[in-house]
């Protein structure tokens, strides 16, 4: 294990410093109103995304070792050039934020400790795992062909990927283990980003600080940060590119904001609306204050709306070329003016079936809307984000609001929230989808506290603490009680060796597989088995969305007449909850070889090749 | 003069407090409903009622 564990930190350290290093171009577009530390934070997130792109690019051509280690070498030297420019700066960056409260920064210490220690363990789950279905599974397949193709048999592995590409960089430096040691980073970006805004907004340095500890305890936040979940990165994408935007000035200021927007385009398809969001929201900051007329503020969207379109264009225009549609699987606007590949309509009507069931939360009308503020502190589980947000945004958040009012940007960050929440709640409501909204909640909810505390009544004193107290131990018992298995399996060989075997599918037909040196390319029929697990090529005719991959063939009898054309040496038969065993009795040209509960592997006999 | 001063005082104070009293009444009605919907209405607590019942 620690031999894993030092792989992956050497891969995420080799990682990020190739980010900070891609971070230099748009180093020199930051507003000079930025402190030192905000511009390393936001070049090292940057840069992230900055790199992401690149190995995306060269990944259409080629997607090897050598070529990563090529790009990454190139990026790290820029990036320690840069880091040593800075290490004065930054240093004492730190060095005046010495005097950080001791209780926000442990609790912080805490959540990102945790996070390092659960990396340690393995990613294991089935199709319903989003890490296990498609955030790992296209990186490594990609890794394997040497080439960035979205997967036909999965179609959620042609989403934007700025942190798959990422994720495919780390197992091919830093192993198995180095994708999820990658959320200790970006986590603490988020967390950062959030203090950041937080000081923007007028709040001190030790306020900041318990902002940072109210998000980090938010266990639907957590949740979508961590465990190859990409939602917190994004919601720092948004939330960086929403700080540029309300200090913009000058047009390379917007050229930034529009870099941020397309990232967060590139990372998730709901940073589309989001962008539309940001927009109108800083259209009305700039005319609200004078600052423009609506000229300049049509020409700064303008800006904003056509950078961020070319950073995020290869991820759209890829999927548009090989898919048939930019967005895939297309949404419902979409779908009579795009033809998707191996999406029959079927797929598609049953693909949004399951989004507005899944996306629907407590129902979608007026009085939902109304009640969500309640709802999502209390019913959270409703929201697939069980554990929630804690008390502090429903009760100090609103308390915040009022009494910043007269400050321009908590206006304006209050409408962005609002506008963000609503496109939440008409499009799908999974908690961690709405982590952008929870920051800017937390930021309201510690404005709240200290208006509360500074009223000099005691009482208001101690039920604002009552409340970011049971916020902050309540999020951290949820968030620690969520992970305790996978601590445990980080610590514990033996107990890692049974979380295996129970939760891996059909883990004995895949050892089988991938241990077997004559197996070639395998033909899986059963379109729910979660092919990440499997360490060799591969052929699924069906996907778990109704994809189907082989023209002309709709049934598994039918695949199996094509063996010869499809080139593959074994076929995996499993029985699951879903489909029972496609092969019944004897089949010719296959040799059962392998037989396991609800698992069976074939060879395919050499005559009929 | 000094009567009129004495009146808008007042007026200012006692809004002062009524919102400080909202304030006031808004978190202790968030914390009230944590404890009955996430802590009474936990699965551990509702099992050990029911076992309190039966006992």
């Amino acid at each position: 294990m620690w031999v894993l564990a030092l792989k992956a930190s050497f891969g995420v350290v080799f990682l990020s410093l190739a980010a900070f290093g891609a971070g230099t171009s748009i180093a020199k577009l930051m507003p000079v109103s930025f402190c030192r530390l905000d511009c390393a934070v936001y070049q090292l997130l940057g840069g992230f995304g900055i790199l992401s792109l690149v190995l995306f690019l060269v990944g259409q051509i080629a997607f090897t070792h050598t070529l990563i280690e090529i790009v990454l070498t190139i990026a790290l030297i820029a990036g320690v050039k840069s880091l040593w420019h800075l290490r004065s700066e930054i240093a004492s960056s730190f060095i005046s934020r010495s005097h950080v409260p001791t209780l926000p920064l442990v609790i912080v210490l805490l959540t990102l400790s945790l996070t390092a220690v659960v990396s340690l363990s393995e990613i294991t789950g089935n199709y319903g795992n989003d890490a296990v279905a498609y955030h790992l599974l296209g990186p490594k397949v990609w890794l394997r062909n040497g080439i960035v193709r979205p997967l036909a048999d999965n179609c959620h592995t042609a989403f934007p990927q700025t942190m798959e590409t990422l994720y495919g960089a780390l197992l091919a430096i830093g192993e198995t283990r180095a994708p999820d040691l990658l959320s200790v980073v970006t986590f603490s970006l988020l967390l950062l980003v959030s203090s950041s805004l937080a000081r923007r907004c007028g709040l001190n340095v030790r306020e900041a600080w318990w902002v940072a500890a109210l998000v980090a305890t938010m266990p639907a936040v957590y949740a979508g940060s961590t465990r190859c979940f990409v939602d917190g990165v994004y919601a720092a994408f948004v939330l960086v590119a929403a700080r540029v935007a309300f200090d913009a000035a000058e047009s390379r200021h917007w050229v930034l904001c529009g870099v941020f927007g397309g990232l967060a385009m590139g990372t998730k398809y709901t940073g589309l609306l989001a962008l539309l969001a940001l927009v109108f929201c800083t259209v009305l900051m700039s005319i609200g204050q004078r600052r423009e007329n609506w000229q300049g503020a049509a020409r700064n969207s303008g800006i904003v709306i056509a950078i961020a379109g070319v950073i995020a264009a290869p991820y759209y225009i890829r999927n548009w070329i090989m898919l048939g549609c930019p967005i895939y699987p297309p949404p419902l606007a979409l779908v009579h003016f795009c033809s998707p590949r191996f999406l029959p309509p079927e797929a598609v009507a049953a693909f949004h079936t399951y989004i507005r069931q899944r996306g629907a939360g407590l129902g979608r009308g007026l009085t939902a809307f109304l009640l969500l503020p309640f709802n999502l502190t209390y019913h959270t589980s409703n929201f697939h984000g069980a554990g929630g947000i804690g008390l502090a945004p429903l009760a100090l958040g609103p308390l915040g609001m009022i009494s910043a009012l007269r400050n321009t940007l908590v206006r304006v960050m209050g409408i962005l929230g609002l506008l963000l929440l609503s496109m939440w709640f008409v499009t799908q409501q999974e908690s961690r989808f709405l982590i952008h909204v929870y920051v800017i909640g937390a930021v309201f909810s510690v404005i709240g506290w200290r208006h509360a505390a500074s009223s000099g009544q005691s009482t208001s004193r101690v039920l604002a603490g009552t409340i970011v107290a049971i916020s902050v131990f309540y999020g951290l018992f949820m968030v620690g009680r969520g992970r305790f298995e996978d601590v445990r399996a980080a610590i514990s060989p033996s107990f890692a060796l049974q979380k295996r075997l129970e939760e891996v599918p059909f883990l004995e037909g895949f050892k089988f597989l991938n241990n077997e040196s004559n197996v070639r390319k395998v033909l899986i029929l059963n379109p729910y088995v979660p092919s990440y697990y499997l360490d060799k090529t591969y052929i699924k005719p069906f996907g778990q969305w109704g994809e189907r991959t082989l023209p002309g063939i709709t049934t598994s009898p039918q695949a199996l007449e094509h063996l010869r054309e499809l080139n593959v040496s074994h076929v995996l038969d499993v029985a699951s909850a879903e489909l029972p065993f496609q092969i019944v009795g004897e089949k010719l040209g296959l040799t059962l070889v392998f037989e396991a509960r609800n698992q069976r592997v074939y060879q395919v006999n050499s005559a009929r090749m | 003069m000094f009567s009129e001063r004495m009146a808008m005082e007042n007026r200012s104070e006692g809004k002062r407090l009524s919102a400080s009293f909202l304030t006031q009444f808004w978190m202790a009605a968030v914390l009230l409903g944590f404890f009955v919907i996430r802590v009474l209405g936990s699965r551990t607590v509702q099992q050990l009622l029911i076992w309190w019942r039966t006992h």
